[in-house]
């Protein structure tokens, strides 16, 4: 017998080593986490499972009659499919980030008594929330289908998009996490800025503005630049490739190869902030 | 590898040092290790944010501080270096604020080293609370699976220990109800016996055993002793010497961050007590007039004082050195035919000695009102080093009590000798002086050439 030998280290490099050992040593606690996050998170509610869909459904209609209610007269079916195209991704993506950066000090008790990769904690919030995307997309398939706008590439592309969702999501939740560790600011901020990150994904009509369609405005000069800003928010690109899908519009490509490299920026980022500090977590949680 | 001559930290306290046998393999090893913190930063400061937000800035994202400064640092460990070899059972002691649940936080991988290394062989669980992970909403089923992950279980392992598990715990009928429902006692029973059925190589236990019944904890106690017979290593902290004892046959004595010994249980714990007593050492002198219950006989002990061979106030003796008690003793009305009667008690309780003036042809007469001195010291009788405490009674006539004073005092017996040889370890609690001979019976006659 030759046990595995583990190493601790004050050395940075050693660590990083023994890091990534600990998450395949620890590969089924990130399971049991999702598990428990996913038992947790309606028990003791009447409607249970069902809020997951009834969540985007009535933000959907909401929007649909608030646009409504700005254009005077609209294609009600083609603007609930507009705005589910946007909130099924991205209703999943806010509560999985947003769940994720409170992860920790939430489990501060457990931090402080046993040692576990720190990352499967804000991992395992963004993980369960895919529940909540699997149940939205599939409401999404079935408003399209009652429009007859489904095609079978939605299925193809939702496993591209879903990992740029949620690469995302990890790099934001890790790094929000452990910043919330220590600056409780974090978890006021992150609510007002996801609400935000809402208005700017689900609203804003990203691919007319790379259209140039906005040009004769007043502040036309100005969307170009804007374009290049909004253009790095990944799941912009998200939201608008399931909207191209539906629509049989052709895919931007250029944007979604710009929400891959910024989906795997975040997510290299906020893995290595996360790391950098996740030695002191416990003297400041 | 230069184990050995890189320890230069640690205090071989014992004449069996726990390296001795190398044949077994260590099961953890630390080499210098500390742990430093910052002082004034336990908690985050907002107005320090600004400041880190810069340096973030400056240093870019995930760049570690490095060089700080060593001013306004604490360091809770410093220069700790160990090895605990496989199978063994180490207990760790220290007053409070010693480094003790620093070293419990570095072994467990709570908190990381500030500075050097340690490497453990094999899965390593730590039990620093009973229950850690458990979720009051989950079911008892739901919990034995969540914690036993938490604590480092496969699955599978756990479904293959999963009845041994419920049935320690005796929940079966409850199995399938939130544990928010239990009683504390079938919380802690459960949360326990996920950490008894526990099959890791390393484990680090702190005092959770003061939690749960007493049979229950006797049933844990024995299922931790089954599992140090299974070659696993378990390291134990503890306040209570008792269970460090029984469990562990090599204990660490950490004192402000350092290891100051290390070494065969018995011994360690005789040091820890010696220092914990030098701390609160009294003076070598007791008043007994305000003691509660107040005296009310006509004859009242007033004070008492130790005194050492050079007739010094003390409470510490040393090994061979004659025990003087000095009692101060107000009469109140004439009294006759006194005596007076000194008990000598270990810690626990067992009578080593008692000693009775009137065998010792003490007769004072008959004691007018007044104060008295009255002095004892010992002959012919030798404690050996340890703790003991003295009870005095006064008493007339055979034995009609006049004032007992129960434990009126503690003092140490060290093992330095006030001459001749240090006493043996194991040799009982008194020695006295005897007379030995050696007379030849039959013997062959000398050969004279």
């Amino acid at each position: 017998m030759n046990p595995q030998e583990t190493v601790i280290s004050s050395d940075p490099r050693t660590r990083l080593i023994q890091a990534f050992r600990d998450l395949v040593e620890y590969r089924e606690l990130l399971g049991a986490f999702i598990l428990r996050n996913l038992k947790l998170r309606y028990k003791q509610t009447a409607l249970g499972i069902i809020w997951v869909v009834l969540q985007p459904l009535i933000t959907g209609v909401v929007f649909t009659a608030i646009y409504g209610l700005i254009r005077g007269s609209f294609d009600g079916g083609a603007a609930l499919l507009f705005f589910m195209a946007g909130l099924a991704p991205w209703t999943s993506f806010q509560q999985g980030t947003q769940m994720a950066a409170t992860s920790l000090e939430q489990n501060a008790n457990l931090i402080a008594k046993i040692y576990f990769p720190r990352m499967i904690v804000p991992a395992s919030q963004v993980l369960s929330s895919l529940l909540d995307f699997l149940f939205a997309f599939a409401m999404l398939a079935a408003i399209a289908c009652l429009a007859g706008a489904f095609t079978a590439s939605l299925l193809l592309w939702l496993i591209p998009l879903l990992i740029i969702q949620l690469a995302t999501a990890v790099g934001l939740g890790l790094f929000l996490s452990i910043l919330n560790a220590q600056y409780r600011d974090v978890k006021y901020a992150i609510t007002f800025v996801l609400q935000l990150g809402m208005f700017i994904t689900v609203w804003l009509p990203l691919e007319a503005m790379g259209r140039g369609e906005f040009h004769s405005a007043d502040w036309g000069w100005a969307v170009p630049y804007l374009y290049q800003v909004l253009s790095l928010n990944p799941m912009a690109a998200v939201v608008e490739t399931y909207r191209a899908v539906i629509e049989r519009s052709p895919i931007n490509s250029m944007l979604l190869l710009k929400a891959a490299v910024m989906s795997a920026l975040v997510l290299f980022f906020g893995a290595r902030f996360f790391a950098a500090r996740e030695r002191r977590l416990v003297d400041v949680l | 590898m230069p184990d050995n001559a890189e320890a230069p930290a640690i205090v071989r306290w014992a004449e069996t040092t726990p390296g001795a046998e190398a044949a077994t393999p260590w099961a953890v090893r630390m080499r210098d290790i500390g742990k430093a913190y910052r002082l004034g930063e336990t908690r985050a400061l907002k107005d320090n944010f600004r400041e880190e937000l810069t340096s973030l800035l400056r240093r870019g994202f995930g760049l570690a501080r490095r060089g700080r400064g060593d001013k306004g640092t604490f360091w809770a460990l410093r220069d700790i270096n160990l090895e605990i070899a496989c199978g063994e059972t180490v207990g760790i002691i220290g007053r409070n604020g010693a480094g003790k649940s620093t070293l419990l936080k570095i072994l467990s991988r709570i908190t990381a080293p500030t500075t050097g290394e340690m490497r453990y062989r094999g899965r390593l669980a730590s039990l620093l609370e009973v229950g850690t992970g458990f979720h009051r909403e989950l079911t008892g089923r739901e919990n034995i699976y969540l914690n036993g992950a938490i604590l480092g279980m496969r699955r599978a392992e756990i479904a293959q220990q999963f009845d041994a598990i419920v049935e320690f715990a005796g929940i079966e009928q409850f199995l399938d109800t939130s544990v928010k429902f239990y009683s504390s006692g079938m919380y802690v029973r459960l949360a326990f016996s996920v950490a008894a059925h526990l099959r890791t190589d390393i484990m680090v236990v702190d005092e959770v055993l003061a939690v749960g019944d007493a049979q229950f904890q006797k049933k844990c106690l024995g299922k931790m002793e089954d599992g140090a017979h299974e070659g696993r290593t378990i390291l134990f902290v503890s306040h209570n010497m008792g269970a460090i004892q029984n469990l562990c046959r090599t204990t660490i004595y950490l004192d402000a961050g350092a290891v100051r010994a290390w070494g065969k249980t018995s011994d360690v714990i005789d040091l820890y007590i010696r220092d914990t007593l030098g701390e609160t050492e009294n003076s070598g002198r007791i008043d007994l007039t305000n003691r509660n219950p107040p005296a009310q006989g006509p004859a009242r002990l007033l004070y008492c004082e130790l005194q050492n061979r050079d007739n010094e106030l003390t409470s510490v003796f040393r090994y061979r050195e004659p025990l003087r008690v000095t009692f101060g003793l107000e009469v109140l009305k004439p009294l006759s035919f006194l005596s007076f009667h000194l008990g000598v008690d270990r810690l626990d309780g067992t009578r080593v000695y008692t000693s009775d003036s009137e065998e010792n042809d003490l007769h004072p007469g008959t004691m007018l009102p007044g104060t008295y001195i009255i002095s004892f010291q010992s002959r012919g009788m030798h404690l050996m080093p340890g703790d003991y405490k003295i009870s005095m009674l006064t008493a007339r006539q055979g034995r009609r009590t006049l004032d007992l004073v129960m434990d009126v005092t503690r003092f140490h017996v060290t093992n330095v000798p006030l001459e001749g040889p240090p006493p043996a370890v194991g040799t009982g609690i008194i020695c006295g002086s005897a007379h030995w001979e050696v007379a030849p019976t039959q013997c062959p006659a000398e050969k004279s050439t």
